[in-house]
């Protein structure tokens, strides 16, 4: 091999295989470039694309701007504006918008800010330290404790058609003088709270003994979390239906035996006159929550109620029934 | 009468009254920090406002520089979004963009007054309309797939109205 064989060969691997935008081959005699094939991953956009782009006008809203208007919505906007788009609900799972809502709504007139609408629990010094799901929750509480419009939507209650497609959590019934006290609690099926919280909080407990090895963040996370006490966050999306009947009703056995199996979503209510037109009974329908034809279905009847209502979460009263 | 001159992100010169200028938080520190007050041929650049706004928010503070500066109790307390007065509406009677950029440029300016009003604005456009429709109004794009949107939903129930 000549001098000139091994320089070409040697120049030839060198620049072959070098990395870039063009592969280059170099001779002693012909130096030339050659553009690489580009995949169609990469391609651009073609012009009729950018075309088409350019007439689909979207307001470039920053999230600047969504910021200001979220600081300046009413409480009973919250929902609708967080349907917006992403940006707008990350703003609404946000502290400050929580703490902003707080201020401007629950704020007491005090020097230290004490609203005494509201309960110890949600005053401005017990929540100030909360992470920030449970102060949303908190706030929401205390939105319902002293903000008119919602405080007026308490008044009117709710339908029971509120209840439909929430998921079957626990039941408990109490004998109160001649009375049947019958506690239902049901939760959104994307709701975060932990089964059994009516019963004992098993979740909370499960998660008080997990194992943290990342001493630090636990010592970090020590200084924001709340006190043992605070229980709002668990209870989200939870409500709470409480049937006064004086006859005794056995409890749903089926439902709470079953729990482990599978869940089960209300998928009906019926509340119907009885035939003296002197009271009223109560049926609920309760069906598995799974996809196959033969979902078991089970139906609570309670006849002659004295009366039912229920709470949700945010009901100032929840925390009472829970106890 | 001392003036003041500012300048905006497309260069134009606008001379100001300098108390029509302090109602913003940002002039006002930037007067005061800079020592410019006394300097008649000093100006003001504001980078992040284009001539278009910035004579729209000279506008709104030459109109309104007889109200009171908003105090820290103010601030707090519950802001009502059915009060804007008939000036103001009209004002405001603007193209979107146009309404969003004076959010924009009152909040970089720092004047309460004005982002208070725009924002109530937009927080009165929102009031009484579904996600759809407000959609539509500002030409959002909405991005939640339907598990998303559902689960944004059920966590936000507690202000439905049913």
């Amino acid at each position: 091999m000549t001098l000139d064989d091994e320089s070409e060969q040697y120049i030839h691997q060198k620049l072959y295989r070098s990395r870039g935008k063009c592969a280059i081959y170099a001779c002693q005699s012909d130096v030339y470039v050659e553009l690489k094939q580009k995949s169609n991953a990469y391609a651009r956009t073609t012009i009729p694309a950018m075309a088409e782009n350019a007439n689909s006008f979207t307001l470039d809203i920053g999230h600047d701007a969504w910021f200001q208007i979220a600081m300046h919505l009413d409480p009973e906007d919250v929902q609708t504006f967080a349907l917006l788009c992403k940006q707008t609900a990350k703003l609404v799972s946000s502290r400050v918008f929580w703490r902003n809502m707080y201020k401007r709504y629950c704020l007491g007139s005090t020097a230290k800010g004490w609203n005494l609408e509201l309960p110890a629990q949600l005053q401005l010094e017990q929540i100030r330290n909360c992470d920030t799901k449970t102060l949303r929750a908190k706030v929401i509480e205390a939105l319902y404790h002293c903000y008119s419009p919602l405080k007026a939507r308490l008044e009117l209650g709710y339908s029971l058609d509120w209840l439909l497609h929430r998921t079957f959590m626990s039941c408990s019934q109490k004998q109160y003088q001649c009375l049947w006290v019958i506690c239902y609690a049901l939760r959104n099926q994307q709701a975060t709270a932990p089964r059994g919280l009516v019963e004992d909080g098993g979740g909370s407990a499960q998660a008080d003994n997990e194992v943290v090895n990342d001493w630090e963040a636990l010592a970090e996370d020590a200084e924001l979390s709340a006190s043992p006490t605070d229980s709002s966050y668990r209870h989200e999306g939870v409500v709470l239906l409480i049937v006064l009947c004086r006859q005794f009703v056995p409890l749903p056995l089926q439902l709470l035996y079953n729990q482990q199996q599978s869940l089960f979503r209300l998928k009906a209510t019926r509340e119907m006159l009885c035939t003296d037109m002197r009271a009223k009974n109560l049926e609920l329908d309760f069906i598995e929550d799974n996809s196959s034809s033969n979902s078991l279905s089970v139906t609570v009847k309670y006849s002659r109620i004295e009366k039912y209502n229920f709470f949700f979460w945010w009901h100032p009263d929840f925390k009472r029934f829970l106890k | 009468m001392p003036s003041i001159k500012l300048q905006s992100s497309d260069d134009e010169i606008f001379d100001t009254n300098i108390e029509i200028a302090k109602c913003s938080g940002t002039i006002r520190t930037m007067l005061e920090d800079c020592g410019m007050e006394d300097d008649e041929n000093a100006i003001v650049p504001l980078p992040n406002v284009n001539s278009t706004i910035l004579r729209k928010v000279l506008t709104w503070a030459t109109y309104h520089k007889d109200d009171p500066q908003p105090t820290e109790d103010d601030e707090s307390k519950e802001k009502r979004t059915d009060d804007i007065t008939s000036w103001d509406a009209d004002f405001l009677k603007v193209d979107q963009g146009t309404l969003f950029e004076l959010i924009l440029a009152a909040n970089y300016l720092d004047i309460k007054g004005l982002l208070e009003l725009t924002c109530k604005t937009v927080a009165n456009m929102i009031k009484g309309k579904t996600p759809e429709d407000i959609r539509k109004t500002f030409n959002i794009k909405k991005d939640f797939t339907p598990a998303e949107e559902e689960q944004v939903r059920k966590e936000n129930e507690w202000c439905e109205e049913k």
